[in-house]
């Protein structure tokens, strides 16, 4: 490998070489947090008005609330996800209800501290962007796609797993992106995505996209060390979940005790009921697919049709690759697939989107005598987006102000009348969005006072220890829209009695947002019976 | 009993938080030639040979107790280089009449005239003392030493000439390779210490002048080691002792790691041989600590010299908090939180392993040698257990010597793996 040179050149060792230093405030810097600030005013807009409460909303709440104060769940902690998704929520809201009080709904507050997320996001989207050479006023476009697009500012409000291992996975990518290529920025981005991970299990899907941009663009010399400190750091960070569940004595299946082997592992993937095949109608996948597209079909439509050409750029091949890895479980036949599933895939459409814009602008500009053309092209992109704007502002309107379908204040409603009306010695079964409002008002025990409904039914303490006598023991059931579809769906028959034994007192709201508080008939074992 | 089991897990936390720390700093260490491309690029040397060679050359070869084969194998090499103008000095001790024979013997053999044999009469035996009984023979501009086993490049005198010319430093630090990786999971381990050593740390200490250098393969303006007055007779470390002193003296070092320039050494084989050398070694660093040079140097200079001399003793600790971490787990009882706690210096110790693991494919990348096998890496995994007790134990070893005072040279055998047939022929034709 010697080389031999006639003149000696000085060797002077690069460290000793000034480097001069970046300003860390550029002009990319301002646009990005600009575009972040205005996407996620957009998500604030009304976050308490659209959409609609969904369950799983209140669990991860109700389990953060839990967390602060010092249990991973109000109930037993059944390894259904990890907990490091609500282990982040619960200082944030907590720090929001700081400020909101205690009047807020306990929701509300989980979606404020959403908007951060999608503020961190959206950073991320940009950055990513710019990092892959993308022209600014392109990357710009990516976050006003987001940011104008009805299906991702719905889902981004949601106080969702998935909408907190997004800027995680986002800032993974990121980083392996890194110009300077440095080894350990490799390793962060491992313990990033391994976070991510611990956040929402499903984001594991688009680990094959990550390893393909740190094999195509870590140096070549120093890859394998690069690859190394990023499988490990991002294993071990995964790692501590099984030795947390293993120091629990929960790691496999055993009597008397949940697992992470049984109830985490194979419920998800074995058990769970499977969702349908997409293409037959009528399954549940098909419709979850239709709802998606309802909300929003253009940034779908051109983000898959986008990542067809992302395939064919070696810049941006990895976001196809992420795309079309996001559709697998959603092509496969049977097992579950959850709702929540598309946050995930929203932003690697838009850059996609900007990516395959960015080409066509560079071959325009390759090819001689195309001044025009190349001219042309943010114009014709400036038209699209305006038709697009026209197309999304009634949609987004409608999400920002409508009053319509104001579920939160007829939960709020609900709330307030239970808290006058019922005591800390009544039993009453409860959506997981009430449960942790309800215990602040004084209702505090997991298992008397606000008791979440489905727990009746399926925590093992439920009929071993806390409620022996089934539905005898319930006082009230409030029943929501979300308890009528889990009914039947999760076979909750001991709730099912408790309701045939009621009567309604009180209703609130109406069609969808209907809130029913039933009161359960008197038994010697309620507090009906004992008055 | 309670009161037991609290300061057990005090105990278990107390030495796992430093430990992280220590371990990351470890990994973080031993990768810096890999950090970044920058890094990589800057710790490649490639010798680029200058037209014409400036310096002259005196090489110090101690030997002691040694065989005729390695010496003849070594003085051989040196004798072949392909620099113009080499003095190799052989210097014995007076009371070692076998080895003197041999050194006569290849005196008398050498058709060069450029070998020379130095006669050390001190009654210390010690490798300082034949040291400096040898630099009062050496005419060269430049002293080198060579351990008595090395086997050296052909080219390393010229890149070493052309390095003293490019960057006007007064010390240059060779490379040196263990080529018998393959006799045992010890020599295995051996030679990815010194290949990180060489490829990696020692350019992160030479890069903040607070470099520890070895004793193989060096090389120093002569006029610079009179002045200051040769080796301290009574260190075991006396490279790191000179090396202080050096830096203490604001001079700085240059580290050329070039793979086709390194010198081939022998490895130990077995675990006592190795647990012998790194007791000598400990043992050399608590008495470089004791004798206080390290205190003249400025803050961060002081602090990085320090973490050298101290590295080895303190990482012997790893090998005993899992034990403690089970331990205290099984009796206590600890808060999950505090449970998981203990067990958070297992990320650098796995790091380490998996960073031996991509080392050993580098180092056998580098070297030319055939791709590494997976059993080669099967022994990398699974001895690091008990090199981490064998760590422990030379570090105790090292520790109950000091405080005994007992600092003979315990020095290591040579068995010869390292010669392939090739080198002995050479050398018989020389000798």
């Amino acid at each position: 490998m010697s080389t031999v040179l006639d003149q000696p050149s000085l060797h002077v060792p690069l460290h000793r070489i000034p480097v001069p230093k970046k300003r860390w405030w550029t002009a990319d810097r301002a646009l990005g947090v600009a575009l972040a600030a205005l996407g996620a005013t957009v998500v604030a807009w009304g976050l308490n008005l659209f959409p609609a409460l969904l369950g799983d909303e209140g669990i991860y709440t109700s389990q953060a609330f839990s967390t602060l104060h010092g249990e991973l769940t109000p109930y037993t902690y059944t390894y259904d996800h990890p907990f490091a998704g609500w282990l982040q929520l619960a200082p944030l809201q907590g720090l929001v209800r700081l400020f909101a009080g205690n009047d807020e709904l306990m929701v509300v507050s989980g979606r404020v501290v959403m908007v951060a997320y999608a503020f961190v996001s959206l950073l991320f989207v940009f950055h990513i962007a710019r990092r892959l050479g993308i022209r600014r006023v392109y990357a710009g476009l990516a976050v006003l796609l987001l940011t104008l697009s009805p299906l991702y500012i719905t889902e981004s409000r949601e106080v969702l797993l998935d909408n907190i291992a997004l800027p995680w996975v986002l800032g993974a990518f990121y980083l392996a992106l890194t110009p300077s290529r440095r080894q350990w920025l490799y390793g962060l981005s491992g313990m990033m995505f391994g976070v991510g991970v611990l956040s929402k299990e499903t984001v594991v899907i688009v680990l094959p996209a990550l390893a393909y941009v740190i094999w195509t663009r870590a140096y070549r010399p120093i890859r394998s060390m690069s690859i190394a400190s990023f499988v490990t750091l991002g294993t071990m960070v995964v790692l501590s979940y099984p030795l947390f569940a293993l120091l629990r004595n929960e790691l496999l299946p055993g009597p008397r005790h949940v697992s992470l082997w049984s109830n985490g592992i194979m419920y998800q993937l074995a058990s769970r009921k499977g969702s349908g095949f997409v293409f037959q109608p009528g399954s549940a996948r098909a419709g979850l697919v239709h709802q998606w597209l309802a909300l929003d079909t253009v940034i779908l439509a051109v983000g898959f049709g986008s990542a067809v050409a992302c395939l064919f750029i070696a810049r941006v091949r990895f976001i196809g690759l992420a795309i079309f890895l996001w559709a697998l479980p959603v092509l496969k036949p049977g097992g579950y697939l959850p709702q929540m599933y598309v946050v995930l895939v929203i932003p690697f459409c838009a850059l996609a989107a900007a990516g395959v814009v960015d080409a066509v602008g560079n071959g325009l500009a390759r090819t001689r005598g195309s001044r025009v053309t190349t001219r042309l092209l943010p114009v014709l992109v400036a038209v699209a987006a305006v038709i697009g704007l026209v197309n999304y502002i009634p949609k987004v309107r409608h999400i920002t102000t409508d009053r319509g379908n104001n579920q939160v204040a007829v939960t709020a409603q609900a709330e307030a009348y239970l808290k006058t009306r019922i005591t800390k010695a009544d039993n009453v079964l409860v959506d997981p969005s009430y449960w942790g409002d309800l215990v602040v008002a004084g209702l505090n025990h997991p298992w008397q006072g606000a008791i979440v409904y489905y727990q009746f039914d399926l925590d093992p303490l439920s009929s071993g220890q806390y409620m022996p006598q089934g539905w005898q023991d319930v006082d009230y059931v409030v029943e929501t829209n979300e308890m009528r579809d889990n009914l039947t769906a999760l076979g909750l028959t001991k709730l099912s009695a408790a309701i045939k034994h009621s009567t309604v007192v009180a209703r609130f709201g109406s069609g969808g947002t209907l809130v029913l508080v039933r009161a359960v008939e008197a038994t010697p074992y309620n507090q009906k019976g004992v008055r | 009993m309670q009161v037991l089991l609290n300061a057990l897990i005090g105990v278990n936390l107390a030495v796992s938080v430093p430990l992280l720390f220590l371990g990351l700093f470890t990994c973080y260490w031993t990768t810096y030639a890999w950090h970044s491309p920058e890094n990589f690029d800057e710790t490649t040397f490639v010798s680029q040979r200058a037209g014409t060679s400036r310096f002259s050359f005196s090489v110090i070869v101690p030997v002691r107790d040694e065989s005729l084969r390695v010496m003849s194998a070594t003085i051989g090499c040196l004798l072949a280089q392909t620099h113009d103008r080499v003095q190799a000095v052989l210097s014995v001790g007076h009371d070692d009449p076998d080895t003197l024979d041999h050194a006569f013997a290849l005196a008398k053999a050498d058709t060069t005239g450029r070998l020379t044999v130095s006669i050390s009469w001190s009654d210390v035996h010690n490798k300082p003392t034949q040291l400096n009984a040898a630099l009062s023979s050496c005419t060269g501009d430049i002293v080198g030493l060579l351990d008595a086993e090395s086997l050296s490049a052909p080219d390393l005198l010229s890149g070493v000439d052309t390095v003293f010319q490019q960057t006007g430093v007064s010390v240059v630090q060779g490379g040196v390779t263990l080529t018998n990786y393959r006799s045992s999971w010890v020599s295995l381990r051996s030679a990815l210490e010194y290949y990180a050593h060489h490829r990696s740390k020692m350019h992160f200490s030479a890069a903040r002048d607070a470099i520890l250098m070895g004793g193989n393969t060096v090389f120093f303006k002569r006029s610079l080691l009179e002045e200051l007055g040769g080796w301290d007779e009574s260190n075991l470390a006396e490279d790191a002792e000179i090396s202080l002193r050096l830096l203490s003296l604001g001079h700085s070092v240059t580290v050329a790691y070039d793979p086709n320039l390194v010198s081939k050494e022998e490895a130990p084989v077995t675990m006592r041989a190795w647990v012998k050398q790194r007791t000598r070694w400990n043992l050399g660093f608590l008495q470089t600590i004791s004798k206080g040079v390290w205190r003249e140097l400025p803050g961060r200079q002081r602090r990085l010299a320090l973490w050298h001399l101290l590295q080895p003793s303190l990482m012997s600790f790893t090998g005993l908090v899992f034990p403690l971490s089970v331990l205290s787990y099984f009796l206590c009882h600890p808060p999950l939180a505090l449970a998981m706690l203990t067990w958070v210096p297992l990320v650098p110790t796995v790091l380490a392993v998996v960073i031996e693991c991509v080392l050993l494919r580098s180092f056998t990348h580098d070297h030319g040698s055939q791709p590494a096998r997976v059993r080669d890496y099967v022994k990398v995994v699974l001895s690091t257990p008990i090199y981490q007790m064998m760590l422990s134990v030379s570090a105790i070893r090292a520790a109950v010597k000091f405080r005994r005072g007992d600092f003979r040279w315990d020095k290591t055998m040579h068995e010869g793996r390292h010669l392939v047939d090739g080198d002995v022929q050479l050398v018989e034709v020389a000798a």
